[in-house]
């Protein structure tokens, strides 16, 4: 994704992310992309096993980041 | 020209382009659903069901233009999206080219499955796409698509582009009809929003984003409220110059608005602020309801907090990692489409297994209360009184208990929230110290 940010001239921040995942999809090849699922499937599972989520009100989580 | 039996051989070609077209995000026949509208709008109603009919008929039949290496409606997209509309004309000039072979063809070839008369229904049907086309188009070109003063030249929705992708991603719509919910949002806005207030014309969503920088609380009560009074005339569609089935359309396009405006705006907006009881007087003549408790069950808290964690991606330049959750989602969606056309040999099942991990997420989000600490799997029901401010949740042993939240000094304080989009998800640690910490296990995420 950095790479086709790179290629494209795309700003890598939040506004821009759609644009990014369209550039990704339309020059990375699937197959490519494809490969990527099954590690995917297991970070994510890791990521939920190290982060706790808390339901908290939204001027403290705002105050945080 | 091809004949049909050469035609049916390249059916292949056409799930291909179907492939491709899809891939690209690429709308055929392009913004279909507001020119169904259109027709709706220009007297052409009995025409509503067959036209686009036709021209997916026609979509099957012109693979290819002389002249264009890509395919029809992508390159009319793109004039549309780069808003450079020099190609246009010539476009569809060889489209209509291509129809007026193949009605040629028709006449001689003598073959009673290939009338002419059919031919000429479809080149109808183009004839009159064209000048949808065209309109939108000199619309686009004069930097305007209002008919009225009510909005400014080139003025886009609040949000349009996170808009569009929220309804692709969140499944609400498919892509092809993402562009046309934002067509009936700004219709609908023009046609009737803007006049709600007798005796003045005010671009009600053009303020939206002042609105909600003030005050989103209110900017949200201010956008409920329209969308009551959107309703109130689709029950009453006599009420209105708008054709009701084009205004039912209208509704439920800007009733997916209004949820995307309440998720989207909960996480950048500002910390809530008390309200300063100062009347807008912009909207003065449009009170709002008095607030009532509100209460959720399981089942709809999952689907809002679904749709957030769905939905927000971590990304940016300043750090090393980032979480582009909204492109993996798309990612095993497009997967399973495949896998499911048969053209990838592995397994689907990937998008099924990620709305399975955000349920898991979401089952097990810590709720601390005045009780003691719960998951969010054992609450029943959360309420919120939006007068005291107060949230409070039923435990597994059939008692209320006061929602509490940590403060970013440490320790816990009651929840105060009038609504539940002040009520968020806290990631302890965050996504990116979690993607930071551990750098052997989430290569992926660094490129």
């Amino acid at each position: 994704m950095r790479q086709q940010a790179r290629k494209e001239d795309i700003k890598l921040d939040y506004d821009h992310i759609s644009q990014l995942n369209k550039a990704v999809f339309r020059n990375v090849d699937f197959d490519e992309l494809a490969r990527l699922i099954p590690q995917l499937r297991r970070e994510l599972m890791l990521i939920a096993s190290k982060s706790e989520l808390k339901l908290m009100e939204s001027q403290y989580n705002l105050r945080k980041k | 020209m091809k004949g049909l039996i050469e035609h049916i051989i390249s059916e292949g070609d056409l799930v291909l382009r179907e492939l491709t077209r899809d891939l690209k995000g690429v709308q055929a026949p392009y913004r279909i659903d507001e020119y169904r509208d259109w027709l709706q709008q220009n007297n052409f109603k009995g025409t509503v069901r067959s036209y686009p009919s036709y021209l997916r008929n026609m979509d099957k039949l012109v693979t290819s233009l002389d002249g264009y290496d890509d395919d029809f409606y992508t390159l009319v997209q793109e004039c549309f999206e780069q808003q450079d509309f020099k190609a246009l004309p010539a476009l569809l000039d060889a489209y209509e080219k291509e129809m007026n072979g193949w009605l040629e063809w028709a006449k001689t070839a003598n073959d009673p499955e290939s009338r002419p008369a059919h031919f000429k229904d479809l080149l109808s049907a183009f004839r009159n796409y064209r000048r949808f086309l065209e309109e939108k188009a000199a619309q686009a070109k004069a930097g305007t698509a209002a008919t009225s003063g009510c909005m400014t030249a080139g003025q886009k929705l609040f949000m349009q582009e996170e808009f569009t992708d929220w309804l692709q991603y969140t499944g609400e719509k498919q892509r092809n009809s993402a562009e046309s919910i934002v067509s009936r949002i700004n219709s609908l806005n023009r046609h009737f929003l803007c006049t709600l207030i007798p005796g003045k014309e005010i671009d009600m969503l053009a303020l939206l984003p002042k609105f909600i920088a003030q005050d989103r609380e209110k900017a949200l009560q201010l956008l409920e409220k329209l969308e009551s009074h959107t309703n109130n005339a689709a029950n009453h569609p006599e009420t209105t110059a708008i054709h009701p089935v084009t205004l039912r359309h209208m509704r439920r396009a800007f009733s997916l608005y209004v949820q995307f405006i309440e998720e989207a705006t909960r996480e950048c907006s500002l910390p809530c602020r008390e309200a300063d009881g100062e009347n807008n007087t912009e909207t003065a003549g449009l009170p709002l309801a008095e607030a009532a408790t509100t209460g959720y069950e399981y089942d709809q808290l999952e689907k809002r907090f679904y749709n957030r964690l769905a939905t927000q991606d971590r990304i940016s330049h300043s750090k090393t990692v980032f979480y582009p959750i909204r492109f993996i989602k798309a990612l095993f969606e497009r997967h399973d489409k495949l896998a499911g056309m048969g053209l990838i040999s592995s397994g689907g099942g990937n998008l099924r297994w990620l709305n399975r991990w955000i349920d898991d997420c979401i089952a097990r989000i810590t709720v601390l209360t005045e009780k003691g600490d719960f998951i969010l799997a054992d609450i029943d029901w959360l309420e919120i009184d939006p007068q005291t401010k107060k949230a409070t949740v039923l435990l597994p042993d059939g008692q209320k208990a006061l929602l509490l939240t940590e403060t970013h000094r440490g320790g816990d304080r009651p929840m105060r929230a009038s609504a539940i989009d002040h009520i968020t998800i806290d990631h302890t640690p965050n996504i990116a110290h979690v993607l930071d910490d551990n750098p052997n296990i989430c290569p992926l995420w660094r490129n």
